[in-house]
């Protein structure tokens, strides 16, 4: 085992240290052929994975969360500021996570360099500044369908 | 072959101003023709243009993203200098025009906003008095829609209930904004909506789905919704969509419009249509524009109606700072627009030594990037906490502003950059001076103050004091008593020109805190019965 890919399995360690154990994360973490498999992601899949890992879909929403991110990657504006010009960054990135993780709740920042901690926020701003995002974590009915109640912004809203 | 077209009036432009227009004056039974430089939508492209935004991820998708550069004039912007700023107009080219995509706010003027000259030494007067506009606003409200309520302390007088209640307020305004407002001796009101609250004239009540910009319910006015349906009805009226008018010709002694020299955008033949009475309707760039374009040999050498060099001066938009809080509770559901507004600082402002401004505040509105702040705010110890931001969402508000500007820009050809005609842009040189600039630091002033009364637990910074601009260009095209003074008469005439009339924002001497829309439509109601007048 080099001493870098020792070192980057120790980063991944401490990333993951802050994982919630509700996503029982651990028993994914596998050895270095882990994130050997995850250096072999293509560009595109590493993003995806960055997208399931930091948007809001739990494991149990992997389809809304695979829908999201072909469409993200699909859409030239959503996906320009990272492929293909920052495509090693962003597999670089997808590299230190663990595959199958969704919804992740904490990130220690010190941990990334400055460009994939600049990324990994950028990517966060922008997912959660989507109208589609931003109306799910909130429980809001999708953009443009009425709900049954036309009056519902009146209410309190329900406790969380 | 040229193709030669005889009308009673030539309307350019078919946005709210052109289509109310021309729906009062139909009635007449004279001859209407309306063009308009882009494509009549329908509700398929709505219902089409909503979709493909949800499917592509892009909350900002519009009515002019698939229309070729024949549709959209483009524009040059000044951007050196001190407090020049970038401008970018967000004008849509269409039969409905801007309407089609507004916000339905219908705010009126305030009596002093037609008087700050007079009364505050900046800026220029309107040659007319509030009292001579306000029935044609309380005809626009009907005319439109308006849904709001007689709650506003801060209201100039109306001499008629608006048309519908208002929208009931939600429990963000009623729990949280009303009361924190109160704690600052500031009153929360109704904010006046084209948007309907009860069904109105065949049209639907609002039903809350939250996509205002392409309206699934109708609810919203829009032109080609309304006024344009019925206009197609009639006989005596024509619309013409994808028509870009080039120029206008004077007749040989210079004081009549003879013809009107058009392209069909995507044939590119040519049409020439003459008329009795002319009327730019084209907006608050495309206006100005017009009239420079035309100028000519004889005495119309700087552009028509432009003896007093006045034309693209005085040219006016507004800022709307704003900011995001992090309410500390959930702000509960959205409508897509606000129900509460203020004009606190439109009535207490010192306006001898600051601007007016208009506050809106609402559960984060749709295309505000709140993830930023949402971020920022989820950051700590370097650690970033997804699950607190995720659990902020629902909490996050934002308190936006429209604020009057003095008008100091300036609107003018640039040779150096032609549209898909080969004729030259406007050119927009767009200058905040010091008296501009001190509203979004009084809302960085406010903004904590705020939400100490709102028992916020974050409050971001005023976003950079120019955001925002290119929403509602106005003033380059002013009315005035006098050709030194403006470009068109307080019955909206050209000066020097006896068949052409302007009905855009770019003919305001001086823009307050409210959104135009309104006063527009009033302008329109009150040209079309000027005309009528004179055509009997």
């Amino acid at each position: 085992m080099s001493r870098d890919h020792d070192l980057e399995r120790r980063e991944l360690l401490k990333l993951l240290v802050t994982l919630p154990v509700g996503l029982t994360v651990g028993c994914q973490l596998g050895g270095p052929e882990s994130a050997d498999r995850s250096t072999l992601l293509s560009p595109e899949e590493s993003l995806s994975r960055l997208i399931q890992l930091l948007g809001p879909w739990p494991e149990a929403e992997r389809r809304a969360a695979e829908r999201f991110a072909e469409r993200f990657l699909a859409a030239p504006h959503a996906v320009g500021p990272y492929l293909p010009g920052s495509s090693e960054l962003v597999q670089s990135l997808a590299g230190r996570f663990p595959a199958e993780v969704f919804g992740i709740q904490e990130i220690v920042l010190e941990d990334l360099s400055p460009p994939e901690r600049e990324l990994l926020l950028n990517l966060v701003r922008q997912i959660y500044s989507l109208i589609e995002v931003r109306f799910h974590v909130a429980g809001e009915p999708a953009w443009g369908l009425c709900p049954e109640d036309r009056l519902r912004h009146t209410l309190a809203p329900n406790p969380r | 072959m040229t193709e030669q077209i005889r009308a009673d009036y030539c309307i350019a432009g078919g946005g709210i101003a052109g289509v109310i227009l021309a729906h009062r004056l139909a009635a007449s039974g004279k001859k209407i023709v309306i063009l308009d430089q882009g494509p009549r939508f329908t509700e398929v492209d709505r219902i089409n243009m909503l979709n493909e935004s949800k499917a592509t991820l892009n909350d900002f998708a519009d009515y002019n993203d698939d229309v070729s550069a024949a549709t959209i004039t483009s524009h040059s912007s000044a951007t050196s200098g001190d407090h020049v700023v970038e401008w970018a107009p967000q004008r849509l080219f269409g039969v409905g025009g801007t309407a089609l995509h507004f916000e339905g706010i219908m705010g009126r003027p305030r009596e002093d906003d037609l008087r700050v000259r007079t009364l505050y030494g900046y800026g220029r007067d309107w040659p007319i008095t509030y009292a001579e506009l306000e029935p044609w606003l309380l005809e626009a409200e009907l005319e439109t829609g308006v849904a709001s309520a007689d709650d506003n302390p801060y209201a100039s007088p109306r001499s008629g209930p608006f048309p519908m209640p208002a929208h009931p307020f939600s429990f963000y305004d009623r729990e949280i904004l009303a009361p924190a407002l109160a704690r600052l001796d500031i009153t929360g009101h109704s904010c006046p909506r084209a948007i309907n609250s009860e069904p109105y004239r065949g049209r639907s009540a609002c039903r809350a789905c939250r996509a205002c910009k392409f309206c699934p319910s109708g609810a919203r006015y829009s032109p080609d919704r309304v006024h344009v349906p019925l206009l197609e009805e009639l006989p005596n009226v024509s619309i013409m969509e994808n028509v870009s008018l080039r120029r206008l010709e004077s007749g040989p002694r210079g004081d009549r419009i003879v013809a009107a020299h058009a392209t069909h955008t995507e044939a590119m033949t040519p049409l020439v249509v003459q008329a009795e009475q002319f009327i730019l309707a084209m907006g608050g760039v495309a206006t100005p524009r017009m009239l420079l374009l035309s100028a000519d040999d004889g005495v119309h050498r700087e552009g028509l109606g432009n003896m007093g060099g006045q034309i693209g001066r005085g040219f006016s938009d507004h800022l709307h700072p704003y900011v995001t809080f992090d309410v500390g509770q959930a702000v509960g559901r959205r409508l897509g627009f606000e129900t509460m507004s203020s004009d606190h600082f439109r009535a207490q402002a010192n306006r001898r030594e600051e601007p007016t401004f208009w506050i809106l505040s609402s559960p984060a509105m749709d295309w505000f990037p709140i993830g930023n702040e949402a971020t920022q705010w989820a950051m700590r110890d370097g650690v970033l906490s997804l699950q607190d931001l995720r659990d902020s969402i629902p909490r996050i508000s934002t308190l936006s502003t429209m604020t009057e500007l003095e008008g100091q820009g300036v609107l003018a050809l640039d040779d150096s950059s032609l549209d898909a005609f080969g004729s030259p842009l406007a050119k927009v040189t767009m200058k905040l001076t010091e008296r501009d600039r001190r509203a979004p630091a009084k809302l960085a002033q406010l903004a904590p103050e705020l939400a100490e009364a709102m028992d916020a637990t974050n409050v971001s910074e005023v976003t950079p004091p120019d955001f925002g601009l290119g929403y509602h260009p106005s003033g380059a095209t002013a009315m005035a008593n006098e050709p030194d003074d403006g470009v068109c008469d307080p019955q909206l005439k050209v000066f020097g020109l006896d068949n052409l009339y302007l009905v855009s924002n770019s003919v305001f001497p001086h823009m307050g805190a409210n959104p135009p829309t309104l006063t527009i439509a009033a302008l329109a109601l009150r040209l079309a019965a000027h005309l009528d007048g004179r055509a009997a």
